[in-house]
């Protein structure tokens, strides 16, 4: 029957759903004759809604299908449970696989998920995110157009006053500055505001008011600093003293503490003073100069359709910049709402939000991907292998009179009841092991709200979705036998399906992707821990000290110790701090870093002197020489590099020494050509220690103690130089873990997808070994017999497989590292021949079994 | 009344089914009652009238050829059975009774 023209398909659709079949005719005869007569005398559209209203109004009792009927179907889905659950019990081998593979995966996706969820919630607890934007600038350097965070000063007032559609605005600056309140003495971060920043941005306080932002005295702090400096007592009505540049000092009010912000958030404060503040750090700082730049211009719209009209009214402001600034014209103002500023600030620079979410962004979705993938492939490979033993059950049913479409059904449904356990227990492992796992890993605290109705529908989602993929083939597969060839015998359905040997193809292509890139990954990291540094880092403290009276003060109190060895001071410090300049040689200019530290200092840090001398010693005299790293004395490509002269800062310097190259920044970074220069102890900010082996601990809390009495009015300021990258070798170090908890589960998946295979084939054909095995059959025999139609499809994948990883894990750290092994093969030979080994493994344990069994049972039959 | 109880609407259908005679289906009726009566009818009433009437017995079907207005389906033609016959009587015969029985005082309101 042809669907009738012009009839809503849906409507149609639920009708005959709902309809019994014998009276269906003259009921939708009635319903397209009036359908029909409606088209004519009111048009399409009149005539389909008053159809629709007919199929709803039809549907009551008299037209309903016999309850009778639809009880049948409800008694089959009965039925197919209970054959599910029956199967499922008697293949309990790949029941397992398939559900701890599937629930594996979930679990992954389940992770997936909460880090996206986190990632789209952050910084969108602000009320305003909507209307609140960040005004950003175009500008255009060396034919680029780059988008800034930073804004011409007055531009948020003048939008105000000028644009209707604006309705506030506050201005951002960040300064740093030293807070004192009694012994609590520390470097801070100070962000400058409009009063009204607090009522754009929603950062409620536990204490205080927001209105007292106002005052030039009053300063705001965040739950952590309230805590730092106050403790347990209460902070509001106390007063903290702030230091700038040593000199200025000024007395703030705490008049309010900011509830703890939420964990998805980026834009913060520690402390938050009135802008009018601003001249304390700058005090030339002119509020109205259009050529002046402050750090951020928050604005306010009516709503957040207004953006595109105030976008359209900024062009005066660009001309009055423009006039104001020669050197750094901006083209244009753009704007980014608060709600999505995290993803937008990767192509914002210096904005106040930042974005260092992407590489997850992108890789974590695909390895939850991959992983699922993999789980349908085995599930695929199994469901097709196993299905010779259920063919005399389908030829039955069909013989029944079940059509193919009731044997589909009862396969996906059978699907969805593995996939159904399998979500649960992934669940579970999400919840128990995933998340908690890598919350550690990532330092941040994620988690599941089992409340989200989007975290329902997600899993349903999967379920349904890895159901149907991974169970649509076999299910057409199985059901496609006919009931006569079954019974006769005479199917022609050997588990050497070529489909099989595709997927198990593709699937020991990405066991060897993801074990070699967890291999190179450690290797990396092992060869990066041993890289030498250029000097050593063991056994050497260093501290900021801000004149050359706290150092002199410093040094006599510290170098009396016996484990102190070597004290050198600098105005810059390796892995700190350098400054750039240019050098002017006779035919070109080069841009270099420079430090500029006291005579002693390269032989205190023990830099490897290739040619050339050090600085003489104890005295000041090389004021004109200068020593250079290997990779400038290669750019100036001389044959001896000593006593050449070049100008800088027009003064002529001569070279007096080289030494190696060393990495003043981590393995991320490229190293640069570099120039040390002897500054006077009048300069020196920097102390460098050079303390007995084992006694940095010692020197450094001897260290802090002298400070605390030495100089109490100054925050202390040091580390061990071998902490100066941070947490760079932490950080590679989980992501190592991670490649390898990944590669791992990988690897796992894919045994047990071979290991099923493979058990599945000898329980086809056990009949045949033990015939064999009677007439003497050896291992070896069995082993080829077993092994012949996989063996060809094995060998290409790791061939192609080596190829692939290859190419991804030298992509990968090439990526990341500057600074990295040279060569991947190691790591993909080694990788292959893991790969060979355990596939070799599960083939073995499978012979041993056949050895071990007694032929008799094999040929005795079910 | 019992077996041969009908409501108002069932009622109204039955006549129509009658009026119609040889071309009584739901289509028909439907626009009938509408016409006649003047109020606005779904086919789903009509339709759930005629099922009922037909298991009570007062109603018999056959099914018709099949035409192209309804896009080449038949259609279920009713008529009335005997015992329509005698139940639409009684019905008449009763209504009529009782409205005999209305003294004319029950007719006389006062003028205000």
């Amino acid at each position: 029957m042809s669907r009738p023209n012009h009839i809503p398909s849906l409507a149609h659709w639920f009708f005959r759903a709902y309809c019994r079949r014998e009276l269906y005719e003259e009921l939708h005869g009635d319903l397209e004759e009036f359908f029909y007569e409606r088209l004519e005398a009111h048009g399409l559209f009149k005539a389909k809604l008053m159809y629709w209203w007919d199929v709803l109004k039809c549907c009551q009792p008299y037209a309903w299908k016999d309850l009778e009927r639809q009880n049948s179907e409800i008694i089959m889905f009965k039925n197919y449970f209970k054959t599910g659950i029956r199967s499922m019990r008697r293949a309990a081998l790949s029941t397992f696989i398939n559900i701890s593979g599937l629930s594996v995966a979930i679990g992954i996706c389940m992770v997936v998920y909460a880090f996206m969820l986190f990632d789209y919630s952050i910084d969108t607890h602000h009320e305003n995110k909507d209307v609140v934007f960040l005004t950003t600038s175009h500008v255009d350097r060396e034919g680029e157009l780059h988008q800034y965070g930073f804004t011409p000063g007055p531009i948020g007032a003048a939008m105000v006053s000028q644009i209707p559609q604006v309705i506030d605005y506050s201005r951002i600056s960040d300064r740093q500055g030293v807070m004192k309140h009694g012994d609590h003495v520390f470097h801070e971060r100070i962000r400058l505001v409009d009063p009204s920043f607090l009522n754009m941005m929603t950062f409620p306080l536990s204490a205080g008011s927001a209105k007292s932002l106002e005052d030039v005295n009053s300063v705001i702090l965040s739950h952590n600093a309230a805590i730092k400096y106050f403790g347990d007592t209460e902070a509001v009505g106390k007063d903290i003293l702030l230091i700038v540049n040593d000199d200025v000092q000024k007395t703030f009010a705490v008049a309010g503490v900011a509830e703890p912000f939420p964990d998805e958030h980026i834009i913060d404060f520690d402390f938050l003073i009135n802008i009018n503040n601003i001249t304390l750090f700058e005090p030339t700082y002119a509020e109205n100069d259009w050529a002046e730049f402050i750090d951020a211009t928050l604005i306010q719209v009516d709503q957040p359709q207004s953006i595109a009209e105030v976008s359209r009214q900024m062009m005066s402001f660009v001309a009055l910049q423009n006039e104001a600034d020669n050197d750094w014209p901006i083209r244009s103002f753009g704007f980014a709402p608060i709600a999505t500023l995290h993803h937008d600030s990767a192509f914002i620079r210096d904005g106040i939000s930042y974005d260092g979410r992407q590489p997850g962004r992108i890789t974590l979705p695909l390895i939850g991907g991959l992983m699922l993938l993999l789980a349908c492939l085995n599930y695929v490979n199994l469901a097709i292998v196993l299905a010779t033993r259920r063919l005399k059950e389908i030829g039955i049913r069909k013989m029944m009179g079940a059509v193919r479409r009731g044997v589909i059904i009862q396969f996906l449904f059978e699907n969805l009841l593995t996939t159904g356990f399998a979500t649960l227990l992934g669940w579970l492992l999400a919840w128990l092991v995933f998340i908690p796992g890598f919350s550690h890993i990532a330092h941040i605290n994620y988690s599941l709200d089992f409340t989200d109705p989007y975290l329902w529908i997600l899993s349903i989602l999967i379920m349904v979705i890895t159901s149907v993929v991974s169970g649509l083939y076999p299910a057409l597969f199985i059901s496609r036998f006919k009931t006569i060839t079954i019974f006769k015998g005479i199917v022609k359905f050997k588990s050497k399906n070529p489909l099989t040997r595709i997927l198990l193809g593709v699937q020991l292509i990405l066991a060897c992707v993801t074990i070699t890139n967890a291999i190179t990954f450690v290797q990396n990291n092992a060869y990066q821990n041993d890289i030498d540094w250029g000097y050593n880092p063991e056994n050497m403290v260093y501290a900021t000290v801000s004149n050359d009276t706290d150092y002199t003060m410093l040094r006599g109190a510290i170098a009396d110790r016996s484990d102190v060895l070597e004290v050198a001071g600098g105005e810059n410090h390796v892995g700190v701090s350098q400054t750039k300049a240019v050098v002017h040689t006779a035919d070109r200019d080069l841009e270099v870093n420079r430090l500029h530290v006291g005579p002693d200092y390269l032989a205190t840090m023990d830099f490897k002197i290739r040619e050339g001398r050090h600085f003489n010693p104890g005295s000041y005299s090389d004021q004109q020489g200068v020593i250079i790293n290997r990779k400038l004395a290669d750019i100036l490509d001389k044959s001896t590099p000593i006593g050449s002269q070049f100008r800088m800062d027009s003064t002529n310097y001569m070279i007096v020494g080289v030494i190696e190259d060393f990495h003043f920044h981590n393995f991320y970074n490229e190293i640069k050509p570099t120039i040390f220069t002897v500054a006077q102890p009048a300069d020196f900010r920097f102390m460098a220690i050079r303390t007995a082996p084992g006694a940095a601990r010692a020197v450094m809390d001897d260290l802090k103690s002298q400070w605390a009495t030495l100089i109490p009015e100054k925050p202390f300021e040091g580390d061990y130089q071998t902490d100066v990258w941070g947490d760079y070798f932490q950080s590679i170090e989980n992501f190592a873990f991670f490649n390898q908890a990944v590669s791992f589960i990988t690897v796992l998946m894919v045994c047990l997808g071979l290991y099923g295979l493979i058990v599945l084939n000898i329980s086809n054909r056990i009949r045949e070994l033990s015939i064999r095995k009677v007439l003497g059959a050896g291992w070896m025999n069995m082993l080829r017999l077993l092994s012949k139609q996989y063996i060809l499809i094995i060998l290409t994948a790791l061939i192609g497989g080596s190829w692939v990883s290859y190419l991804v894990s030298d992509a990968q750290l090439e990526m990341l590292f500057h600074y990295r092994i040279l060569s991947v093969w190691p790591g993909v030979l080694l990788a292959s021949l893991l790969l060979v080994v355990i596939i070799a493994m599960v083939f073995f344990s499978q012979i041993r079994r056949i050895e071990e069994l007694n032929p008799v049972e094999g040929i005795g039959g079910e | 009344m019992g077996r041969s109880h009908i409501g108002e609407f069932e009622e109204l259908v039955l006549l129509v089914v009658g009026v119609l005679y040889d071309d009584a289906y739901a289509v028909a009726i439907t626009k009938e009652i509408s016409n006649q009566s003047g109020r606005s009818v779904n086919v789903s009433a009509v339709h759930k009238s005629l099922y009922r009437l037909e298991k009570k017995g007062i109603l018999a079907s056959r099914l018709s050829d099949p035409e192209a207005k309804r896009g080449g389906k038949r259609k279920r033609l009713f008529r009335i059975t005997p015992f329509g016959k005698q139940v639409v009587d009684e019905m008449m015969a009763l209504r009529s009774k009782l409205r005999a029985q209305i003294p004319g005082m029950a007719f006389q309101w006062e003028q205000s």
